[in-house]
């Protein structure tokens, strides 16, 4: 079976990283009310959602999410979504991970953070985030901490 | 497999088919009475990345009429990566710093993110115990009906949920004033207006409500953050009504409502 791009609410574009290193890749949106009603989306946020997926090369698809990409990647295939922290897309990453091979691409960087911060406080994250951010691309990442 | 389709007459068919998903799916019909004027297709995503003006945001971002770039809901559902509008953004100004409080403030939503990727479970449980003289046991868990109805009697809270509720968005300092009153002025869990929000939001986004409502109960700030009337007055302009007589609980000084909204701070402080 073909590999997947599983599109999901968080990565709702075309020249997603993803894309650009899966391009023959069929992409597929599961229209899943119970993920919907687990990660508290509302009706005005379906409408934009769903008004977003009609205008990219995405075929959406009713159903389970996981059933539904198990089912398209078969035995073989290998499923491509966008890196997110949300815990309800993690946590299907994760279940689907148990039988298939799952590649979570990340999107562009916003910010090379020169060491781990201190996430307690926003201005402590800046003191460290702001170099990066204030850089077109992010600027080039501190390799080597020097 | 069911494909659903994606051509439609025009905005309201689409509209119409995502509302009979919605009550498939055992949704609620009274929240299909409003849809957001804000429109994810790539014209109006354009139009918001043309509209960004860096230097503009810096000076009127806390305003209601300021520059805000309203790009929040593209951003949030990665219509737009976070690095385009920050290149974007540098693009437009003479000098780097020009920029900074627009990207400052993309970096918030970077920040919560990660805050997400590191204590995912800080999206609803306390980050830190309230810093208001309360313990959490002191807040309701639900909603208060007349919260959800946008009847509190409180003129300006009630346009804020009104707007709300019609537009699926709000200016950031709109939802500041809602979160502190619920949190504050009812003395509500911040979970159960969070999750009121996310509802209505057409850019909800667990990590940025969540824990942004966290840094306006204290839970995740070293002190509640509380507005009055004259802070409103000054930011709104005329499309809430901030008239005193209308708004008789948020019009005093800061130091009359924090005596009056927290009592017993200073036994903890």
């Amino acid at each position: 079976m073909a590999d997947i791009i599983w599109m999901h609410d968080g990565a709702l574009r075309a020249d997603h990283p993803m894309f650009k290193e899966y391009p023959d890749a069929k992409a597929v949106f599961i229209w899943d009310d119970i993920y919907f009603k687990s990660a508290e989306i509302g009706f005005k946020q379906q409408v934009f959602i769903y008004e977003a997926l009609s205008h990219l090369p995405v075929e959406i698809i009713k159903g389970d999410t996981l059933a539904v990409l198990k089912e398209m990647a078969g035995a073989d295939g290998q499923i491509i979504t966008a890196a997110t922290t949300a815990i309800e897309l993690n946590r299907m990453m994760a279940a689907l991970n148990q039988t298939h091979s799952v590649r979570m691409i990340a999107d562009e960087v916003f910010a090379h953070l020169k060491s781990n911060p201190d996430l307690r406080r926003f201005f402590r994250y800046w003191n460290k985030a702001k170099s990066s951010a204030m850089d077109y691309n992010g600027g080039t990442p501190d390799l080597f901490g020097g | 497999m069911e494909v659903l389709p994606k051509s439609f007459a025009d905005r309201d068919a689409l509209i119409a088919h995502v509302k009979s998903l919605w009550l498939d799916a055992g949704g609620d019909a009274g929240m299909t009475e409003d849809v957001s004027p804000m429109e994810a297709t790539p014209l109006a995503l354009a139009e918001r990345l043309d509209a960004v003006d860096p230097q503009g945001y810096g000076r009127g971002r806390n305003f209601l009429n300021g520059k805000i770039t309203k790009l929040s809901p593209y951003i949030r559902h990665g219509m737009v990566s976070l690095n385009h509008v920050r290149n974007l953004a540098l693009d437009r100004v003479g000098r780097k710093a020009d920029a900074e409080k627009l990207i400052q403030e993309l970096a918030w939503r970077d920040y919560w993110q990660l805050v997400r990727r590191d204590y995912p479970n800080l999206i609803w449980e306390d980050a830190e115990p309230y810093k208001t003289g309360f313990t959490a046991r002191d807040y309701a868990d639900a909603l208060p009906d007349d919260i959800a109805a946008g009847e509190t009697g409180m003129a300006a809270i009630d346009d804020i949920i009104a707007m709300l509720k019609s537009t699926g968005y709000l200016h950031n300092h709109l939802r500041m004033y809602l979160a502190s009153y619920i949190c504050h002025w009812r003395r509500v869990k911040w979970q159960a207006g969070a999750k009121f929000m996310l509802h209505h939001l057409i850019d909800a986004d667990a990590a940025s409500n969540n824990l942004s409502w966290q840094w306006i109960a204290s839970t995740y700030s070293r002190k509640p953050y509380i507005f009055n009337l004259e802070n409103m007055q000054k930011y709104c302009g005329d499309e809430i009504n901030t008239i005193s007589r209308h708004n008789i609980l948020l019009d005093a000084g800061y130091d009359v409502l924090t005596a009056r909204l927290f009592p017993q701070m200073d036994e903890v402080a």
